[in-house]
């Protein structure tokens, strides 16, 4: 049952014309990457490619829009179209609804972002310096569990699930975390650069993270791992009414 | 009426059915009452207490810019300016792509998912009207968000200072720049957003696709800029909304953008960018237009 609904969601989730938009979104960085080996700034690649192109557009954005879009559908959706109850309703405990949801969530995104690490990375580096691309490419999946396990506790918690994730991706993030810096270890995104960092370990000219890799980890676990066990206890708190 | 009633082949009752006597109001009005009842819903007036606390909410974290300027303003005996006038709209920026991604899918799809639409199009409004009174009332929400904060400030500062009257002399030069770039500011995020919010019904999708756009070539374009050279350098900073906003908004004040921004990196005369948002802001019109004409209801 579990395969089941995992492949299910897969489907609905791949059918969509929105999901073709997030192949575009992920195509982006690729094509920048190209501009860059196309133009000649003199500016040095490995730098670019971790704080413009990696920094500056698929931590940034790519992979919070991504992450921001399927997670919080996957049962949000459900929610929202009356079929939750069909879902909720099978003799299954709900972790087992909520497992393949978020797994789906997570392959998808994760390979959608991943993709477009790689493939970027190795065109703006010409394939040298594979540190900086295992590095971010590892936090990024990591990163991407943390994303969707936190959105989809969103989508569980509240009807407006996007816009509370926007709201945390753009404004704690992207603003309130670049005037207190205290605050980045409560971000997935300082903490998948701590990652990054930790596994890359490039000079500190190239790229420098504000969070330490060990402490990172521990955070995006707990943030992983607690995220999850809310989501289930809301779910398993869900009770199936007569439809209005 | 008895003997209507005994007629074999059926009888016509009189219901009391009267025309309507009073005033008819027509197009205009109807085009005005639903631009004040938009306007309300902006803010979530006269809606459920969760559309009240995103749109109000957002409304606040604009004005937070603001206060901060003013408290220290009021603790400082110097005069220190954090937040110069020209660069309020930079400080805000993202609080204005939130809002509109909020509240665009709110004014413009809740017609298309609650099938009221129809009911719009068959009575004296037409579709460019109703269009019309959607724009104005987004246009003139973000208007207040970006606009009030720097009227605010503007009065706080004066109240801050000694002589509240020299002071209100020396700026009163900085209030049509800010009416004026909050003006266009608002109008160009209201076109842009409902153009793009018009194009689902989904409330999702409206929301992701209106703050993506924003987000997305932002950052396209200040990579661009940072990545390219000579006059693909120079206009692709016209790529990225906020910049050309920014870059209006300085030409308005008649200021110098900041020597880290983007604007300096693209060499482009203060006027271009003007131009360029007037260019973004036609376009969206003729789409969102076209949209709405073509419409099946």
């Amino acid at each position: 049952m579990i395969g089941f609904i995992f492949l299910l969601t897969l489907r609905q989730l791949i059918g969509r014309r929105s999901t073709l938009l997030l192949a575009g979104l992920a195509a982006l960085p690729v094509l920048l990457a190209i501009v860059f080996r196309l133009s000649d700034t003199g500016t040095e690649a490995g730098e670019w490619t971790a704080q413009v192109l990696y920094l500056g557009l698929v931590v940034t954005a790519v992979l919070p829009l991504t992450a921001l879009l399927l997670g919080t559908c996957v049962l949000g959706d459900e929610f929202e179209d009356g079929t939750a109850v069909y879902l909720l309703t099978k003799p299954l405990p709900r972790w087992q609804i909520l497992a393949p949801k978020l797994a789906a969530a997570w392959l998808l995104t994760a390979s959608l972002v991943l993709t477009s690490t790689v493939v970027s990375g190795v065109i703006a580096l010409k394939g040298g310096d594979s540190a900086i691309i295992t590095g971010f490419g590892i936090a990024m999946v990591i990163a991407a569990l943390a994303y969707c396990t936190v959105f989809v506790v969103l989508s569980v918690a509240t009807t407006r699930a996007l816009i509370a994730g926007l709201i945390y991706v753009f404004l704690w993030e992207g603003a309130v975390t670049g005037i207190f810096e205290g605050v980045r270890y409560l971000s997935i995104r300082h903490t998948a650069l701590g990652i990054a960092d930790w596994i890359a370990a490039v000079p500190e000219d190239t790229f420098d993270a504000y969070v330490g890799g060990e402490t990172a980890a521990i955070l995006l676990a707990v943030a992983i791992i607690g995220g999850a066990l809310f989501a289930n206890r809301k779910l398993e708190q869900v009770e199936v009414r007569e439809s209005s | 009426m008895a003997e209507q009633a005994n007629s074999p082949t059926g009888s016509i009752y009189d219901l009391g059915y009267r025309p309507h006597e009073g005033e008819r109001l027509g197009r205009a009005y109807a085009t005005f009452a639903l631009f004040v009842y938009s306007l309300r819903g902006v803010f979530g007036l006269g809606r459920s207490a969760l559309s009240k606390v995103f749109s109000m909410g957002l409304a606040v974290v604009a004005l937070v810019p603001a206060a901060i300027q003013l408290g220290i303003a009021a603790i400082a005996p110097l005069e220190l300016e954090i937040i110069p006038p020209e660069e309020y709209f930079s400080f805000v920026q993202i609080v204005l792509a939130l809002f509109c991604a909020v509240v665009a899918p709110e004014i413009i799809g809740r017609d298309q998912r609650n099938r009221t639409l129809p009911l719009y199009f068959s009575r004296a409004l037409s579709r460019p009207d109703y269009v019309t009174s959607k724009l104005g009332a987004l246009a003139a929400g973000v208007f207040i968000v970006v606009g009030l904060p720097q009227v605010i400030l503007l009065l706080g500062s004066a109240v801050a200072t000694d002589d509240v009257v020299s002071y209100l002399g020396d700026n009163a030069g900085d209030l049509p720049p800010i009416l004026g770039g909050s003006l266009l500011v608002a109008v160009f995020f209201a076109t842009v957003s409902l153009t793009i919010a018009s194009q689902t019904p989904r409330r999702a999708f409206a929301t992701g696709g209106v703050l993506a756009y924003f987000v997305i070539f932002t950052i396209l374009g200040s990579i661009l800029v940072n990545t390219t050279s000579g006059t693909v350098q120079d206009y692709s900073v016209l790529i990225s909304p906020i910049d050309v906003l920014d870059g209006s908004v300085h030409w308005l004040f008649g200021a110098q953008p900041p020597s880290d921004s983007d604007l300096v990196h693209s060499g482009l005369a203060g006027g271009v960018y003007v131009l360029a948002a007037f260019a973004y802001i036609g376009a969206a019109l003729g789409l969102l237009f076209r949209r709405f004409m073509r419409l099946t209801v």
